[in-house]
């Protein structure tokens, strides 16, 4: 388990008599339960793409199914997300095409089982708190200095197991450090980082806005962050392994199904940021930032004196040599 | 007039530090990535100072500081490195190839002013 303040967002379709139950067990277990009913469970599921995991029951309905036919159908429409099953009896173990579908049949007898099941399939990894809070806080200050006049809103960091792509436009950028190495992903919608472009909230020009000014942007916020990142917690270390012998793995993107795979099921750590204009409301962009150590993840290896010591001279000052 | 070579691969930069530059008297041209500001430092003898990313695509910009230096001989111009890097390698790499100053992006113009000026010889 993580010893942070991270949490998941799991959908949950339960009976009422459930309720009581799961909303401890979700609250004792840092999980953010969102209820779906019978009517809106496949809405909510194809709105909601930043999801954990899927509660559901014996009694669970929705689309015409029940039960374990439901969670086929939400298997094969999300197939990431894992399935918790819950059964009146002991939970047993499912048939084929079922068992492969469900990562866990429980029952409110064996809530422990349930709750080690949560932990092996979304509280992997460790994550230390300042690299955590170091990574809220340095991009909250890139938004701030490439988008002018803004607030910047951010929700506790949290597990992704889904790898659906949030709006039109994402940025890649690699994480390489001796105790760690992945990439950042940012995601965000192009409509709303245009109008700030045209609100004049950038450093662009106003009248010729197009995607390529948005993709500037995206781009530019990505750099800052990596860069204030890669200063704060790679900054000082000797990372010289040779690469040529250095592993990489392919990043698949599928744009038909909004779909983006880095070859690795394990959850991603994710921030969503809410970038809003300091007058006019009207003017907001989400963010989702989510960062993938699917090539090394070591944070044993972490330490804070991993940051610059040499950082004498604050950032946007000029240091003479 | 002194022009000042702004040379960055984003275009938010280069306008933000060039907007900045201009409206302060200072005579501004961009290049969009090393070798881009390579070759426009080599045709406008009125540069007296480089500003300059390091993380481009083409060609980085302690590359294209060692250029300057092996390519253009003596030349006596002025380079600072305006970059997300502050590590400590990649500053002995610039001050080894002649860099006079180094600004952890992102970039204030005013806590910077005085230093651009002194640098052109304002």
């Amino acid at each position: 388990m993580s010893d942070t303040n991270i949490v998941s967002k799991v959908l949950v379709q339960e009976d009422a008599s459930a309720e009581d139950t799961l909303r401890s067990f979700l609250s004792d277990n840092h999980l953010v339960g969102l209820k779906a009913s019978e009517t809106n469970l496949m809405e909510m599921l194809a709105t909601n793409t930043d999801l954990g995991a899927i509660f559901i029951s014996e009694q669970s309905t929705a689309d015409g199914k029940k039960g374990l036919e439901l969670g086929l159908e939400i298997h094969n429409s999300r197939p990431e997300l894992p399935i918790f099953y819950r059964t009146a009896g002991q939970g047993a173990l499912l048939e084929e095409p079922y068992n492969s579908a469900f990562a866990g049949v429980y029952s409110f007898a064996n809530m422990a089982d349930l709750s080690n099941l949560v932990n092996s399939y979304l509280f992997i990894h460790h994550y230390p708190m300042p690299l955590i809070r170091g990574i809220q806080q340095l991009s909250e200050e890139s938004f701030g200095s490439v988008i002018k006049g803004v607030r910047v809103q951010t929700d506790a960091p949290y597990l992704v197991k889904d790898q659906i792509i949030f709006g039109e436009l994402i940025s890649l950028i690699p994480l390489e450090s001796s105790w760690c190495r992945g990439t950042m992903m940012l995601q965000t919608t192009q409509q709303e980082v245009m109008d700030m472009i045209t609100a004049g909230k950038t450093h662009l020009t106003t009248d010729m806005s197009d995607f390529r000014q948005v993709n500037e942007v995206l781009s530019e916020v990505t750099n800052l962050i990596w860069g204030k990142i890669k200063s704060e917690f790679f900054a000082t270390e000797d990372y010289n392994e040779n690469v040529t012998t250095r592993i990489q793995v392919p990043t698949l993107v599928n744009h038909q199904e909004k779909y983006i795979s880095f070859g690795s099921q394990d959850p991603q750590l994710c921030f969503r940021y809410t970038i809003t204009d300091d007058v006019d409301d009207s003017l907001s962009i989400v963010v989702y930032q989510k960062m993938v150590f699917n090539l090394s993840w070591c944070p044993e290896e972490f330490k804070e004196s991993d940051k610059a010591t040499d950082e004498l001279v604050e950032s946007g000052e000029l240091e003479f040599f | 007039m002194a022009q000042i070579l702004v040379v960055d691969d984003s275009a938010t930069v280069r306008n933000e530090v060039e907007g900045f530059l201009t409206r302060n008297g200072l005579s501004v041209v961009t290049a969009n990535d090393g070798k881009d500001g390579l070759m426009k430092l080599k045709s406008d003898s009125a540069v007296k100072l480089v500003i300059s990313d390091v993380n481009m695509p083409i060609m980085d910009g302690l590359t294209m500081v060692e250029k300057i230096r092996s390519e253009l001989g003596n030349s006596t111009v002025n380079i600072i490195m305006l970059t997300t890097e502050s590590g400590p390698s990649m500053k002995e790499r610039g001050k080894a190839a002649g860099v006079k100053g180094w600004i952890v992006k992102p970039f204030k113009g005013d806590a910077v002013l005085g230093g651009i000026k002194k640098m052109v010889g304002m």
